[in-house]
């Protein structure tokens, strides 16, 4: 067990409550996409492990340990990339390991070596506003990375790509995940994305947020595109698209 | 890149120009006006000529003193905009007195600087950087503020401390406010210098400002000198904005901070 929720809601004062989970366990390792309508808590769900909000009540346990308090090493990408402006491409990506104290040199190499796992080799020295939006996501999830963190949390990252970036990316996170396995959560409203990349779905309604499904679907990592192609891929994203019908809303 | 930019911008500043000096030009002649009232354009160049040495004095008295109070303000407006982004109970101490300090009329607090603290540069420059502090502190800390929220979040999940969260994003992202900031301070200047310059301007031994020749030329009713030292304040604050611009490109091209 990795990260256990127990008896978890959680309220705000303006939208009342919108995220009830009895019970979850995830596993470590464990690759699991969450998908949902939108406003069913997804975000919620994934502030709440980041430690971003305090979850009303409720408890939130990490690993052997502490309660309500968040692992040692997180990395998250949020739907936009958040990088900032100011800084090239490597001193974004060393962002995490500045903020630790981690000396300039040592920084600089860690920053290289991940840029060149997610791609960006040719592209440490460039500015944010001279990337594509993908590139801009790649530095993201570099930046994410670069810590080799225990749980990667990812809220809709590659939505505002177009469909071919997008597969590219996720075959990219696929293999990394298959280099250095870690517990990750992916919100995404892509069916295929969820299906092509989880080994685990979790399906939420809406209002209040709250697990409607729970679907294993293991296969090992790095995934080949060409699955997505194979029968079972399409019984699977037709099951999944079913369901967030059903689930939609009022 | 265009070659005929520079020159093509030029154009159109340069036929407006004419255009505003023959309407005036044909206004003073076919109204017949007297040149107290409204001198034509080179009878204002030729009082400038007349009178270059005592405005040439003045130009540089005055450009010390607004230079200097809004270099003071450049400095003395970042800190406290640190101060008062760093800290909410800071803010709501101290920012009602520097709203204050702007509100008060410059003709109320001028003699009272002269009696404190002397006639001459030390108040002038005083004044030129209470005028002038308000909007690098203002928009400095606006810009510190509104630092967007999945940055900052992002800064919270990376467990950055205070410290970090300020100046790692707190005041990159505040840096092109703080020159925004400055570009209206560099304008206010010349202004604050001279409207100084009408109480604390004389004594002190050196000679007058541009505020103090305002005085005695409006005493002997010299329009055209009036209207040359008014071109030269504005040339002023022209000037000063336009350093602060071209430092600013020069910083963006190091760096994208600015
Ligand atoms: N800071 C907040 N204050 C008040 N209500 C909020 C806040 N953040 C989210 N909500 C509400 O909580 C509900 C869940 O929001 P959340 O952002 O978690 O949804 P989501 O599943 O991520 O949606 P989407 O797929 O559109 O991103 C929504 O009804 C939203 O209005
Ligand atoms: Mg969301």
């Amino acid at each position: 067990m990795f990260l256990r929720f127990d008896n978890i809601t959680h309220h705000y004062a303006e939208s009342g409550t919108v995220l009830k989970i009895p019970h979850l366990e995830i596993e470590k390792g464990s690759f699991v996409a969450l998908i949902g309508p939108s406003g069913c808590g997804k975000s919620t769900l994934l502030r709440l492990v980041a430690g971003l909000e305090t979850p009303g009540k409720g408890t939130l346990t990490f690993g052997n340990g502490s309660a309500n308090k968040g692992p040692l090493r997180t990395g998250i990408v949020f739907q936009e990339a958040t990088l900032l402006p100011w800084l090239r491409v490597e001193d974004n990506i060393a962002l995490p390991l500045r903020i630790r104290g981690t000396k300039a040199g040592p920084r600089r190499e860690a920053a290289r070596e991940e840029a060149a796992r997610v791609g960006l080799e040719q592209a440490v020295h460039l500015y944010p506003d001279q990337l594509s939006g993908g590139m801009k996501m790649r530095t993201a999830l570099a930046r994410a990375l670069v810590e080799a963190p225990e749980l990667l949390l990812l809220d809709e990252p590659f939505s505002a790509l177009d469909e071919i970036t997008r597969d590219r990316l996720n075959e990219d996170l696929s293999a990394l995940h298959a280099a250095r396995t870690r517990t990750t959560l992916l919100v995404t409203h892509s069916v295929t994305e969820a299906a092509f990349l989880a080994d685990r779905i979790l399906v939420l309604k809406t209002a209040p947020g709250e697990i409607v499904a729970d679907i294993a679907h293991p296969r090992p990592h790095p995934r080949d595109p060409e699955t997505r192609n194979e029968e079972g891929f399409h019984q699977l994203t037709a099951g999944l698209s079913r369901l967030l019908r059903e689930h939609a809303g009022e | 890149m265009r070659k005929d930019l520079p020159i093509r911008s030029l154009l159109w500043p340069a036929i407006s120009a004419a255009a505003v000096l023959a309407a005036w030009h044909l206004a003073v002649l076919i109204y017949s006006l007297p040149g107290y009232l409204l001198p034509l354009p080179h009878a204002i160049v030729q009082a400038a000529v007349e009178r270059r040495s005592d405005l040439l004095t003045g130009f540089a008295v005055t450009g010390g003193a607004a230079l200097t109070g809004l270099l003071l303000s450049a400095l003395a407006g970042f800190v406290l905009a640190t101060l008062l982004a760093w800290s909410r109970g800071l803010r709501l101490s101290l920012f009602p007195y520097v709203l204050l300090l702007q509100t008060v009329p410059v003709v109320i607090l001028t003699p009272l600087l002269v009696i404190w603290i002397g006639p001459g540069f030390p108040s002038v420059t005083a004044i030129t950087f209470l005028i002038t502090f308000f909007p690098v502190v203002s928009n400095t800390v606006h810009g510190m503020l509104s630092a967007p929220r999945p940055m900052l979040d992002l800064m919270r999940t990376l467990q950055a401390d205070r410290r970090q969260e300020m100046f790692l994003l707190r005041v990159p992202h505040a840096l092109p406010h703080y020159f925004s900031g400055l570009r209206i301070a560099a304008t206010l200047a010349p202004i604050g210098a001279i409207a100084g310059e009408f109480f604390a301007g004389s004594g002190s031994g050196g000679s007058g400002g541009l505020g103090y020749l305002v005085i005695v030329y409006f005493s002997r009713h010299e329009t055209d000198a009036l209207f040359a030292t008014g071109l030269l304040a504005c040339l002023m604050g022209i000037l000063f904005h336009s350093a602060v611009v071209l430092f600013r490109r020069l910083l963006h091209s190091y760096s994208r901070l600015v």
